[in-house]
């Protein structure tokens, strides 16, 4: 076995929506891109990943970076101006983390078929925030919000903490077809889901009154017994096998040669949901409208027990209803269609459209890359990515391979990794494999 | 191959940009504290005015009434009791006695007297009262005749004492005194209880202040001298004496003297301005229930600027006021007496400047015409009700009204600019603006804090018979700097000056005041701070 070390820059997706990974989805060679296409494996016999083989962190924030809130001032120093970055949000922005944790892989090839087996925690959270909401936080309803409705609907969080174990199958159904498909078991850690918000308030341009309406459906499962010591709630790690909050997904996907150097692919990832039922308490409030203009003073002189029924009131327009019910949660969908053209026999180009689904949210991200084979065991990459209020995000790929160790890196945004606060995302895979037998030449 | 030349170049070309991306990365330690400014607007509190909410506040010791229409007027009243039966007539305690002899009475003189003797005696005494009354009759309420009666005769002595004018329910009075224990000295007393008692005075006649003592002695000889030299003592006394009722005849006299004042409360932080009612009025009330009729003399009536120390007197208007008398006993009688425009000259002209107070100086005189059937009762009592009246109809202009309070501004340290914005809906129809002044321990101005000297409410607009027709809406704010704060924790007192006409009382345009009129307040607050990040 070649003792090669191949370094290969591959593009790497974001990692924001925890399965971003665009560039693993074109790197043949990787066992991982089974993960993200089925119908792809790897090429060797053998593959395993060693415990906290992959590992993949990821940070996005959809409407500014950190330099549009830095103002520099004439000594060279920066200031910190939120203000400045007000005008490159959306009506609605994301703000997102995302992990991801193989912990154990294995890839076993024969002939025609591929077999796998994983085990991965899964992460991620989602903070929407709206334009107004941001507003409101930078200036308070006293300036631009005066007389208009401040619009906060979609205000929420998401957050979704899971164990995913995975078996998967593919096969060569023909020389240009090949099918696969991985059933996946999932157990969740925790999570919440913000199904409805909508929320205003709007000030009075006159007299300042305050009107707030709303509607509210939030289920959590795992969360308040953290936040809330006087509740008493499941171990968080015990969840990662236990089931308690059991779940079942599905990936889908086809591989097609069109010729010796033009393929396609498609794929379906994550079709599935979890029964969230430990700890699980549930937010509710159906809509509600309450206008505040002061507090009454012929009443209060009236009435001694003015401000405590105010209070009391207050309270009960306020009032979340509150249970305990079990609930079903999907988990974030993607769907993958892509094309790949071997240009020469170590360039290969490709293209990809990822179509991600979340709480009724799509975002679309297009990825035009290539890949160089240096050496068999030195691969590079590079490609440009560019999603929803993310343009101009070039990433890179490295891979190495030698005795048997296969080792990758990758980024989606290179320029992210070496001035983040320029830049609004920043995601970074690497993973380490064991491989065994070698690939046929085809494969690679 | 061509291909493989181009990706490299293009590999070349895109890690010397990474370098120089790398070169130019943001230096995050550079980065200094920065700064929110958010402005938070918030309602405080709202409140609805109405009229007895708005002159209450000013003034609490007025009577606001409603007339037929809705219309407004301040009564300011004061009343005070002028004459009362103790101080008119007081009965003091009489007494009268006789010591005389036996020979005085024709008693025989014996050595030693075993016989029975009579003598009569018969007396006609002044009954007096303090006040040279010509009384004719009293009847008692309360009081005491004690009668003493003693002797040195040593025989049995009888006295009997009769008061023919003195009855109890239709009978005279009269008592039996009996000393039958000689040898002397003897006496013997009794007490006569004259509630309800009538004295006549008259001796049934046409005189007054009189009373007859009438009586017999009878002695009964117990064998023992009559020298003549012994005494009989006879003494009746009067005490106590509390009337029911008299009668009689009070002559002509003036103990009715009195000077007081009503506060015109309305006026009582007024520091200025000219205010024209268009038809204010005195009302003089007096309850008499002496059946005596009397007349009360104005001396002065006139109003007094206490702050200024201007005063205005009432000219032109009657000088006398008859006071009737009740026709019997346990009556009491009205007398009214109205001051206006149609009696007076300057009715509408003594109000004009403001005064706090108006004056009254009168003198009275009971009796005038010497009516001769006069009567006092035990409750008898002349009290005179004076009666401001302020139609709320008029003109004010350039009035200002001072008061001073207590402060405390308590504002956190932070540099904080606190807007208060205040929003009237004012269905009155008269216009205000205010200073408001800081000031420390020792009434030293430090701030001022709406020195715009902005308009707090807009007067309503009226229609041509003076009504307020139409509300109006008014914005005004005053704006504490964050720099002002430490200024303003010093102060102890808040000095308001409030100033405003009428709706268009410059151009002494009358206004009227109806009972729906309101004011609709709203106290709103802008904050706009910092936050350092």
């Amino acid at each position: 076995m070649k003792t090669y070390l191949i370094f290969l820059f591959s593009v790497l997706s974001f990692m924001s929506f925890s399965q971003r990974n665009y560039a693993l989805f074109n790197m043949q060679s990787l066992p991982q891109n089974h993960y993200y296409n089925p119908a792809m494996g790897s090429p060797y016999k053998l593959s395993v990943s060693l415990p906290l083989g992959m590992q993949s962190f990821g940070f996005s924030n959809s409407s500014f970076s950190l330099n549009d809130i830095l103002v520099k001032r004439a000594d060279d120093s920066l200031v910190i101006d939120p203000s400045a970055a007000y005008g490159k949000l959306k009506s609605l922005n994301f703000l997102e983390f995302g992990v991801q944790s193989e912990l154990f892989g294995l890839g076993l090839k024969i002939k025609d078929q591929y077999f796998s087996f994983s085990a991965m925690a899964r992460g991620n959270a989602t903070f929407i925030y709206p334009k107004d909401f941001y507003l409101l936080l930078l200036e308070g309803n006293g300036n631009s919000l005066l007389g208009r409705r401040a619009d906060m609907d979609g205000l929420g969080l998401n957050l979704n903490a899971y164990m995913e174990y995975a078996f998967g199958y593919n096969r060569k159904l023909s020389e240009k077809l090949t099918a696969g498909a991985r059933v996946k078991f999932l157990s969740g850690v925790m999570n919440v889901a913000t199904r409805k918000s909508r929320l205003g308030l709007t000030t009075n341009e006159e007299d300042y009154s305050l009107t707030l309406d709303g509607e509210l459906d939030v289920r959590t499962s795992g969360i308040i017994p953290l936040m809330n010591d006087s509740i008493e709630g499941q171990n968080p790690v015990s969840q990662i096998y236990s089931f308690q909050n059991n779940g079942l997904a599905f990936d889908l996907g086809v591989t097609y040669k069109l010729s010796e150097k033009l393929s396609l692919n498609t794929s379906i990832t994550d079709l599935g949901y979890i029964n969230w039922n430990a700890d699980v308490y549930n937010y509710k409030k159906d809509a509600l409208s309450y206008t505040f203009d002061g507090v009454d003073l012929n009443e209060a002189i009236r009435d001694s027990n003015y401000v405590e029924n105010l209070t009391d009131t207050l309270a009960e327009i306020f009032k979340l209803e509150k249970d305990n019910e079990s609930y079903r949660q999907s988990i974030p969908l993607r769907i993958t269609i892509g094309g790949q053209y071997k240009i020469i026999e170590k360039l290969t180009v490709y293209s990809t459209l990822f179509n991600d689904f979340q709480l009724n949210k799509y975002r679309p991200t297009i990825v035009l890359g290539g890949a160089f084979s240096i050496r068999d065991w030195f691969k590079v990459g590079a490609n440009y990515m560019a999603t929803t209020n993310s343009f101009g995000n070039v990433g890179v790929s490295l891979f190495l391979r030698g005795s048997g160790i296969q080792y990758f890196i990758s980024t989606d945004n290179v320029l992210g990794a070496l001035n983040f606060a320029a830049h609004k995302n920043f995601h970074v895979s690497t993973g380490l494999s064991l491989t065994f037998g070698k690939p046929k030449k085809e494969a690679e | 191959m061509k291909q493989l030349i181009l990706f490299q170049k293009v590999l070349f070309i895109l890690s010397i940009s990474l370098g120089i991306t790398a070169c130019k990365r943001t230096d995050l330690s550079k980065i200094a504290a920065g700064a929110l400014s958010p402005t938070l607007a918030i309602p405080i509190g709202k409140a609805s005015f109405g009229v007895y909410d708005v002159l209450a506040k000013n003034d609490s010791t007025s009577l606001v009434a409603v007339g037929s229409q809705g219309e407004l007027k301040l009564v300011y009243d004061v009343q005070t009791d002028l004459l009362s039966a103790k101080d008119l007539i007081i009965i003091n305690d009489q007494s009268y006695e006789y010591n005389r002899s036996a020979l005085d009475y024709g008693f025989p003189i014996s050595p030693s007297y075993s016989g029975t003797s009579s003598a009569a005696f018969n007396e006609t005494v002044s009954f007096d009262n303090l006040n040279g009354f010509e009384l004719t009759s009293v009847e008692f309420f309360n009081g005491l005749v004690n009668l003493d009666v003693s002797t040195t005769l040593q025989h049995n002595v009888t006295i009997q004492i009769t008061f023919p004018d003195l009855k109890i329910n239709g009978v005279a009075v009269s008592r039996t005194l009996v000393m039958d224990n000689p040898p002397a000295p003897q006496s013997a007393n009794a007490n006569v209880d004259l509630t309800s008692a009538i004295l006549d005075l008259t001796q049934g006649g046409q005189g007054n202040n009189e009373l007859r003592i009438q009586g017999s002695i009878t002695v009964q000889g117990a064998s023992n001298p009559i020298l003549g030299v012994e005494s009989i003592n006879i003494s009746a006394g009067f005490q106590d004496l509390e009337f029911e009722l008299v009668r009689g005849n009070v002559g002509t006299i003036d103990p009715i003297s009195l000077k007081d004042s009503i506060e015109i409360a309305v006026f009582k932080n007024f520091t200025g301005g000219e205010v024209q009612f268009t038809n204010p009025s005195i009302q003089f009330e007096a309850t008499n229930s002496f059946g005596i009729p009397m007349e009360i003399n104005f001396n002065e009536i006139k109003t007094v600027a206490t702050n200024t120390g201007n005063e205005v007197s009432l000219i032109g208007f009657p000088i006398t006021f008859p006071i009737t008398a009740p026709a019997s006993p346990g009556g009491s009688n009205l007398s009214t007496l109205l001051l206006n425009s149609s009696n007076t000259q300057n009715i509408s002209t003594i109000i004009s400047p403001t005064p706090k107070h108006l004056v009254f100086d009168i003198g009275g005189e009971l009796n005038p015409n010497n009516t001769t059937q006069n009567f006092i009762t035990k409750t008898s009592n002349l009290s005179l009700k004076v009666d401001l009246e302020l139609p709320l109809e008029g003109y004010a202009k350039n009035f200002r009204i001072k008061d001073t309070i207590p402060f405390a501004l308590d504002v956190p340290e932070e540099e904080a600019t606190l807007t208060f914005r205040i929003i009237s809906d004012n269905g009155f129809p008269i216009e205000i603006g205010a200073d408001f002044l800081v000031a420390d321990e020792n009434y030293n101005v430090i701030a001022d804090l709406n020195p715009g000297n902005n308009t707090i409410l807009k007067g309503a607009k009226v229609n041509a018979q003076g009504r307020a027709t139409t509300k109006e809406k008014n914005i005004t704010e005053i704006v504490l700097e964050g720099g002002q704060s430490s200024i303003l924790r010093k102060g102890k007192y808040l000095i308001i000056s409030v100033y405003g006409e009428t709706t268009n009382g410059s151009q002494n345009q009358v206004v009227k005041f109806f009972d729906d009129y309101a004011l609709d307040l709203k106290l709103a607050m802008k904050i706009e701070g910092k936050l350092k990040l």
